[in-house]
């Protein structure tokens, strides 16, 4: 790599690095917003913007989201429904589809007797069923597994 | 600071990307989109713990990550960077954590095959270039408020380490997933993907990008028969796997292997197993079967007791038929769930083994029990190596029934022992280790495509990874001139040649009769000339002679 080079990337890193510092490019939307970082350099016009820049908002409102707003998020996110996916045609035959923010796989985890937990991953409805399950045994209307898996077991419940 | 700098590191990659050579090493990098003050950027002072030098709560959080994501990186050698978009924020209840890959790709140049769908990750790796600039590769976003153990150690106690859940999935992200619909048998947009081409249904021998969304529907409840088919997985399972399937037989004319769900108290089965005819349990209260009060002493001297779920715990039920004179216990299920789950808990007590069947195969019997006896064995298959299938002896993905979507067919099956990183139960015995002889998931990532050589045989089904693939024979120094066609199981003549060199080290007439032997093969089929083996068998005698 010539010397050149090296130095351009030094000040590119430099000023991608303020920019990062300055929080706005940081911020990302929603889960299916997957955009990497951009390199953008503070302006002052942020500054007179009264209103938090829409991804702020976005991470504001995520901060205290309600149970039926993270329910929901999870719904979306495991969802395995290509309805409103498309399929993009790129140059020299290549195709690609946005998965949107579907397709997600989620680690859940369940209460176990011993004061642990008993982690699983899932996706789809079971997804949904598996965490209201272990918010069920978190609250204790469900028994608690009893046992976390080991070499041998699976997660098996002390059930009735 | 190290927030800053991998976002530095992430945006001077990208930028770069255009001028980085097509071949060079990638990395895996996390792209932290927190904002100042929370999650990796949460500054509430913590303590290095097992392996990590973090003193924050975020550097903790962030190092978990590099380190999960250097092992990957370590593992799978990427051509390219791969952008890992990744945030800590509040999830859904006892939701601990989400990735997955962000687009997938197909028809790039570099892909396995046509018109199959791979993950933006590996798209990029074997298309050498970042095929959408910009954008992540796989997104991850994990629970702010759970009690994580950030130490890389293992030594996580009653919290929960975060290590081998972040692991796993990016894992998902990097390639273990299909994008089917499970309920539905449909594939994404019609089309195929790179897991579905491995996925074989081994009852009707199809794999699941050949099957119509019928069969595929049904292929997904087709519980312990769906297994991976990739050669390189094939290769590994008995570096990984141990020996030793937990069985239920109805003997008889035609013997009839049950699904079964082992106890977690009471004695182990054993290979000599267990026999005797089924008694089913009447505890002579409300529901009779359920075995949850007393029952007669000696009513169940000698048999096998059969009872129903419900009501009490399985310890009660399997202790009642112990002190009944049982000596074993099927507890069928009270519900459809097929792998049938195992019995949880724990008596001292219990000296009998028992597990669960299923709900119709506990009707069957009950049936059967109405006009005769039934005779079953309860043991352990060591033929068998716990987590591959009865039929061809591959490495079963769970198949669920009912289907379980995500849970399904997208994890190896909960039977494997040792336990894999990617079974849908994130085990507490497992380790960091991605490759045999601990894991499977390297094989598995080998048979997609990520090690590809580029030979036009697809790796899944390649018996020579990283083939010799220069044009002619060179066998040490020696130009044999021979054309070094690839065959149709994915070696070259040159990858045979040198599979007689490591089969016979120092043994340089063993050596030369074995290259002698399958030039000839080759020859006879036309594959090489009479004189292209005349040039090999050169070489090989200069070459035995040097060494």
């Amino acid at each position: 790599m010539s010397s050149q080079l090296r130095v351009s990337r030094t000040l590119l890193a430099l000023g991608v690095g303020l920019a990062l510092m300055s929080g706005a490019a940081l911020a990302q939307d929603k889960a299916a917003n997957v955009q990497l970082p951009q390199q953008v350099l503070p302006t002052g016009a942020e500054d007179a913007v009264a209103a938090p820049a829409p991804a702020a908002r976005s991470l504001a409102r995520s901060a205290t989201p309600s149970q039926e707003e993270l329910i929901q998020q999870l719904v979306k996110m495991t969802s395995e429904s290509d309805e409103g996916l498309t399929v993009e045609q790129r140059a020299n035959g290549v195709e690609a589809i946005n998965l949107k923010g579907q397709f997600m796989s989620v680690a859940i985890a369940t209460p176990a007797a011993n004061g642990g937990y008993v982690l699983g991953c899932a996706t789809g409805e079971d997804a949904v069923a598996h965490a209201k399950h272990a918010q069920a045994v978190e609250a204790g209307k469900e028994p608690k597994v009893l046992l976390r898996p080991t070499a041998k077991q699976q997660p098996v419940l002390e059930e009735k | 600071m190290r927030t800053f700098i991998y976002g530095v590191v992430a945006a001077a990659t990208m930028a770069l990307a255009g001028v980085s050579s097509a071949f060079a090493q990638g990395h895996i990098i996390i792209v932290n989109v927190n904002a100042p003050g929370v999650g990796f950027n949460d500054p509430t002072p913590a303590a290095p713990v097992g392996g990590n030098t973090g003193t924050t709560l975020g550097e903790q959080r962030l190092n978990v990550f590099a380190f999960a994501a250097n092992i990957w990186e370590q593992t799978l050698q990427p051509r390219t960077d791969i952008f890992v978009i990744a945030q800590f924020a509040p999830l859904g209840p006892n939701v601990l954590g989400s990735a997955g890959a962000t687009s997938v790709f197909r028809n790039f140049q570099g892909a396995e095959y046509p018109d199959t769908w791979y993950t933006s990750a590996e798209a990029d790796h074997l298309a050498g270039v970042d095929l959408n600039p910009g954008f992540a590769d796989i997104q991850a976003t994990f629970a702010t408020a759970f009690p994580f153990y950030f130490g890389f150690d293992g030594n996580e106690g009653v919290l929960t380490d975060l290590l081998p859940v972040v692991l796993h999935e990016l894992g998902h992200g990097l390639g273990f997933a299909n994008f089917a619909n499970e309920q539905t048998g449909t594939l994404l947009q019609g089309g195929k993907d790179i897991y579905s081409q491995y996925t074989v249904d081994v009852t009707t021998n199809k794999l699941w990008n050949d099957m119509t969304d019928a069969e595929r529907q049904a292929s997904a409840i087709n519980v312990r028969k769906v297994s991976w088919s990739g050669i390189n997985v094939q290769k590994d399972v008995p570096k990984v796997l141990s020996p030793g399937e937990p069985f239920v037989r109805i003997n008889g004319a035609s013997p009839q292997l049950l699904s079964f769900g082992t106890a977690a108290f009471g004695a182990a089965l054993t290979p000599a197993g267990i026999t005797g005819d089924v008694a089913l349990v009447n505890d002579g209260v409300g529901a009779t079967t359920d075995a949850c009060e007393p029952i007669p002493a000696g009513s169940l001297t000698g048999k096998i007791a059969l009872l129903d779920r419900g009501v009490c715990t399985f310890v009660v039920k399997v202790k009642n038929a112990q002190d009944a004179g049982a000596i074993a216990v099927l507890a069928a299920d009270n519900v459809l769930a097929d792998p049938p789950a195992g019995l949880g808990g724990a008596d001292p007590t219990i000296t009998i083994p028992s597990g669960r069947i299923t709900l119709p195969a506990g009707n069957a019997i009950k049936a059967a029990l109405a006009t005769g006896t039934v005779n079953v064995t309860l043991g352990l298959d060591l033929s068998i190596l716990a987590g591959t299938d009865r039929v061809k002896g591959l490495m079963m993905v769970a198949a669920l029934n009912p289907v379980a979507l995500g849970s399904s067919i997208s994890h190896w099956d909960t039977a494997a022992t040792r336990n894999q990183l990617m079974e849908p139960a994130i085990n507490v015995d497992l380790t960091s280790t991605v490759t045999p002889p601990i894991d499977l998931t390297s094989s598995q990532m080998t048979d997609i495509g990520w090690f590809s050589d580029r030979d036009g045989v697809p790796d899944g089904v390649d018996n020579c990874i990283g083939s010799d693939t220069r044009p002619t024979v060179i066998i040490g120094t020696c130009n044999s001139k021979a054309g070094n066609d690839v065959q149709a199981n994915g070696c070259t003549i040159a990858d045979d040649v040198d599979q007689c060199a490591i089969d016979f080290p120092k043994k340089p007439l063993h050596y030369l009769a074995c290259v002698a032997h399958k030039t000839d093969a080759l020859r006879v089929q036309r594959v090489i000339t009479a004189r292209e083996q005349v040039g090999i068998l050169t070489c090989t005698i200069l070459n035995g002679l040097q060494h």
